[in-house]
Order: structure tokens, then sequence, then C-alpha cells
């Protein structure tokens, strides 16, 4: 589960990893008043609290100086759908005055299965590039799980990175208390970009990025409101991991990523896109799948629904009883023009009730792929 | 032959009285498993279908002689089954629970370091050396014995692609899901010189998808030391990048990770690429 900015900004306040001084509003009539009890001349930032990278290139960062200035910007923001996605939030923050940028995170290297810190002396909007052009500029450091985060090599290797010894008491301690943050909340990523070091030489975390894992939720009831909060997070305790593609025309209804995946290609070679992706993989049942169709029938850009379903642990009779079910508490009938695999698992039985209710279901991708081509020539 | 489990070895299944331990457990018998003993920690001394079962692992390895094992333990208390069965000198563990925590995986890792321990998984089908024994949840209607070892990270995916080599009369020896997680245990690179050093697999299918670097690090492995025709099928080229919140995980990997990346890496080691199931299976054959 990602937070947003400003969510991830109060933990690290609590952790006394400094931010800027900033307030969260829904709409510039509150802007005022606000602005009032905290000093508005310290404001210079109006920023969106949304759930996606880019927002910086998507205009949806604004510097402004005046209280006139800032209800504009948050009008602006607030009216524009970055990547796909509203903004109901803007976080307006004092404005930092930049000597230099440093990007500091803490994430898991798949290759090594280590907590991993990565230190680059340019932070800002380009950091992947830079990574993938110069990987020598960022400094890598595993952590051993046992013995955790061991201040000194780490000063020692920021030194030898070319990081100003002014600085590195002050950059260890935020490194160490980003750990103690990753550990604490399990998380699978906390990131600081850009770090800024200010002309009066502070270190300030301008942004802020925290991924806690979600099977490590259930533990954690800290994080329980804003999970309430999330549609992703309210959906796959449903069962449902829901990807939003934003544009495209056909919603897909799969088991596994995999298998998702393949069909999106499949879709993409005929000449079409996915629109999004419905995995089922975490447990199925009838509620889930209303809801499932639900967000396939509301979504007036998809016009196709593809049902590709290869199960293993997922038996297919259960598939569907459970799409049945779901279709009948929707209204009676299937949303959009739809083509239906069922293969695996308890398939003979599952494909039985299916034409029972009236369905046409086939086994193989191949049919079932001719069947969607055939499905959008006669409608287009 | 096959790889890392035949009809002979004993397995052990740990939550075997669970909804989806039992329901799988005789689904496992039907493909021929030499299923010897469940673990399910307070049901010492009970048995299910005859099968007796034990607290600990140590217990049924002691008693039963289980040399491999398969975990159905729901999510919160998987890494502790998984610990149980490192703990008892368990060979082979399928760790088929999805949903376990990341960090309680890093506990494990640690743990597994060293050792010589196969961990597949966790969230992965398992593994299954067809007709004779499935450490899993795979559909046994997509399998069939034969030649072709198969290394795959999506379960579902995986099947598909056995479906299409078995329609082709390509049975396979074993095929292994890695699983779907971050952290995991054996990898698709671990595989390939247990797949090269197996004398029945005659050739090896690859199931690939976009993210992590596994498929990157097999192409090196392949490319110093495997002798054996090798097709890969890499899944994601239309999915959108930009989806992924932080920087990150993308300058960890350094530019590896993409669809192009892995079939770059994967032709240099010469190794067939190709975008579908199907075409795995026509791929494979123009190779034998």
């Amino acid at each position: 589960m990602d937070l947003m900015e400003h969510q991830a900004k109060e933990i690290f306040l609590q952790y006394g990893i400094p931010v800027p001084k900033g307030v969260v509003i829904h709409d510039e009539s509150s802007l005022s008043d606000t602005l009032a009890t905290v000093g508005a001349d310290k404001f210079g930032i109006v920023k969106a609290q949304v759930l996606t990278g880019g927002r910086g290139k998507a205009g949806g960062i604004k510097v402004v100086d005046s209280i006139e200035q800032a209800a504009r910007a948050v009008r602006a923001i607030r009216s524009m759908k970055i990547r796909g996605l509203t903004v109901e939030k803007v976080l307006i923050e004092e404005r930092l005055d930049i000597k230099q940028e440093y990007f500091v995170s803490i994430t898991i290297d798949p290759e090594t299965s280590l907590p991993t810190l990565l230190i680059s002396t340019e932070g800002g909007m380009d950091i992947e590039e830079i990574a993938c052009e110069s990987p020598a500029s960022i400094l890598k450091y595993p952590i051993d799980l046992q013995n955790g985060m061991i201040p000194f090599e780490i000063t020692e290797m920021a030194k030898c990175f070319g990081i100003r010894h002014t600085l590195l008491d002050n950059l260890v301690e935020i490194a160490c208390k980003l750990y103690q943050i990753f550990c604490d909340t399990e998380a699978t990523l906390v990131e600081i970009n850009p770090l800024v070091e200010t002309t009066d030489d502070r270190l300030i975390a301008a942004d802020a990025r925290l991924s806690i894992d979600n099977n490590a939720l259930f533990r954690h009831p800290e994080f329980g409101q804003l999970k309430n909060e999330s549609r992703e997070m309210l959906l796959r305790d449903k069962g449902i991991d829901f990807i939003d593609l934003v544009d495209g025309e056909v919603g897909l209804l799969c088991v596994g990523a995999g298998m998702t995946m393949l069909t999106m290609d499949l879709v993409a070679q005929l000449g079409s896109k996915a629109k999004c992706f419905i995995d089922i993989s975490h447990g199925v049942n009838p509620e889930g799948f209303t809801v499932a169709l639900g967000i396939l029938s509301s979504e007036p850009s998809v016009r196709y629904i593809i049902v590709n379903m290869f199960g293993g642990l997922t038996r297919m009779d259960e598939i569907a009883e459970s799409i049945l079910q779901a279709v009948e508490t929707i209204g009676g009938r299937f949303p959009k023009p739809m083509v239906l695999r069922l293969q695996g698992t308890n398939a003979e039985a599952g494909i039985a009730i299916m034409q029972q209710a009236g369905y046409e279901v086939c086994t193989e991708l191949e049919e079932l792929m001719t069947r969607f081509k055939r499905m959008i020539t006669e409608t287009k | 032959m096959s790889i890392l489990v035949n009809k002979h070895t004993r397995v052990a299944v740990a939550g075997i009285t669970g909804r989806q331990g039992s329901f799988h457990t005789r689904l496992m018998l039907e493909e021929g498993t030499n299923i010897v003993a469940g673990v399910v920690p307070g049901k010492g001394g009970q048995n299910f279908d005859g099968i007796p079962i034990y607290d600990t692992m140590l217990e049924a390895r002691l008693a039963q002689e289980a040399e491999a094992c398969t975990i159905f333990v729901p999510a919160a208390k998987a890494a502790q089954s998984i610990l149980d069965a490192i703990d008892a000198g368990i060979r082979v563990i399928s760790a088929v629970t999805d949903g376990i925590p990341i960090h309680d995986m890093l506990k494990v890792k640690q743990l597994l370091a060293g050792k010589h321990v196969y961990l597949i998984g966790p969230n992965t089908p398992g593994l299954i050396t067809p007709r004779q024994a499935k450490l899993g949840i795979m559909p046994s209607i997509a399998f069939k014995p034969g030649c072709v070892g198969v290394a795959g990270r999506s379960g579902s995916l995986s099947y598909e692609v056995c479906h299409e080599l078995s329609k082709a009369n390509l049975g396979q020896t074993t095929m292994v899901g890695v699983g779907g997680d971050r952290v995991q245990g054996t990898t698709i690179t671990d595989l390939i010189p247990l797949f090269e050093a197996d004398p029945e697999t005659k050739g090896i299918v690859i199931v690939g998808e976009i993210g992590g670097t596994d498929e990157e690090r097999a192409a090196l492995i392949i490319k110093e030391s495997c002798s054996k025709p090798v097709v890969a099928i890499i899944v994601g080229m239309s999915a959108p990048t930009g989806k992924a919140m932080g920087h990150a995980g993308a300058i960890i990997t350094q530019g590896k990770g993409t669809f192009a990346s892995k079939v770059q890496a994967l032709q240099d080691a010469g190794v067939k690429v190709v975008r579908y199931p199907k075409d795995a299976a026509e791929a494979l054959l123009s190779l034998l």
C-alpha cells in the first residue's frame, strides 16, 4: 500500500526526519484561514497528492508567491487528472532555498534479497535515467539483517562518494531513521527524493514516499484508517487485485499476473488495448465478482470483457458459480459483450455450470482470442 | 529421471487438514506423489486419509523419513512453517502459500544462506514431475511425462505453456514454478544447472515476465554452461511503465527487468525467445 506524500511525511516527522512546514487542504475555500494560522509568507509550493510518479512533469506541482496565486494553483491542480487520477487533496508547503538535491532510499534488492540503502548526490526528477547511464553515481549499501545499518560504514562510503564532511553526520542520521521506519512499518520502499540541502546547511525531506507491504498490514492496525481510504486495498480485501491502465477498451478478468500480462499482450497484438485488469488469484467469492463486474460495467471506456482462467489453486466450478451469482446480483446479465474461457482445476464442472446458464465457454486460449477478434470486428 | 523430486521422494504436507491442504493433498496423491506425513501443530497423532500427522516437521522426518514438503499453511504462519522445514533438514520445500509478509521472507532467506535446500516459492504453484510427484497445486491436465524441463515465474502462465507443450507431444521431465514474490527461494537461474545435469531433459523452456532480473541472470548461466536448447517466453510487453511509485525499484536494477532487457540478454545467450505459449512448443520442436 502506497502512502501519499503528506501521510509519509507525518511518519517521517514522528521519527525526527525534518520535513518542510505545510498543510493539507481539499479546496481553496479554507486557504486564507489555514495560511493565516501558520504564516502565509512561508508558503510557496502547491503539490498534488496523488499515488503516481511523474507528478511534477504533469504540472501537479506549482510554485506560488501570494495567496491569490496559491488559490489559483489549488483550483487548477484540483481540476486536473494526473495519469488518470483525480486530485482530491493538495499539500501547501514552505519553499526551501536549495543548495543541492540528494536522493536517499531503502528498498529490497531482488538479486540479494537484502534491504539496500541507495544514496545519490543527484536527486531530482531524472534519477532513474542517471541510474541507468552512470550506475557508479549511486551509492549502494546492502543492509545485513542481523546487524542492521552500521552508521560508520555509511559514513565511510558516503565520504568516499564525495559527500561533504559537514553533511555526513546529518545524512547518516537520516539514513538510519529511514531504516528504522522501513523495519517498523514493514515497508517495501521508503524514499526521499529530493532530500534538500538548504543554503543555511540543513537537510530537509522535500518529498517522501513510503510503501507498506500489503501482506503485513494485518499486524499493523495503525494503518487501518489509511487502508480504509484506499480503493486498491478495499478491493484486495475482497480478493481482487484491480489495476487501472488508464486508456484502453477491454476489461480483463484473469487468475495470476502472468496470465493477465499474456492476455494483455494478445489483446494488443489484435490492435485493441486493455483498459484495466482484475486478478482474482487471492481467493474467489461471489461478493468479489460482484464488485469486479460492477467496476467493469461502470467504466464507460470498457467496451468488451475477456474472462481468461487457467486455475490451479482456483477451482473453476467455484469460479462459475461465483460469476453466475454476481451476474444475478447486478441485474441478471453480463454488463458488456464478453468472451469466456475456463481451464484447469475442476474445469469440466465449471464449463457445465456456465453452459447450463446459457453461456458459451471455450477451453483453449487460441479459440478465446479468435472469439474476441470476431467480437471486436462485428461491433466495429 | 527428473529434477528435485520423483516417485520415490518421501513428501510431507504442512497444513494437510486445511481447506486447500486437504483438497490438494488428494490431487497430489492422484498424481502418484509418495505422501508419507502431514504436519499440523496441535494435531500430532491424528491422521488424514490414513496419512499420519505430526506436530513438527522434524518429527515427520524422524518418523517417516520425509525429505521434501509442500506448505499450505496460511500466510501469517507460513514463514514459521518454512523455518520448521529448514530446521528439520528437509531438502526440497515447496511453499505454495500466497501473501507471506516480505519482512518474514527476508528472515527466511537469511537462514537459508549457505544451506543446501531448495525452497520453491513462496506464492508458487510448486513443482511437478508428471505422473510421479506433484508438490503443489498445478492442474494435472496441463502436464504429461516427457523430455522438457520447464522453469516458470507465473503459475497460470506456466500451466498454459505446459498445456501447449503437452498438446504438441512435448511432455515434461519436471516443471518448477519459482513463484511471484519479490523475495523468493530458488530462482530460474538456480534451476538451469539442474536441468543441464538431468540426462532425460532434452530441452528447457523458461516462462518469464517483466520485472526482476532472474531471466537476465539465467541468460548468463545458459551462455556459460548450458548445452541444451532453450526457449523462453516473456510476457508483459504491452504493460505500461510508470505504475510503480518509487524510483528505487528501477534504480536498483539499473535498467534491467524490462521486456527489452530480458529479450536482449536471452537472445545473446542463444535462447530462442517467443511471444506466445503456442510458439514455445513450435520453437522447441524445431530445435530438438
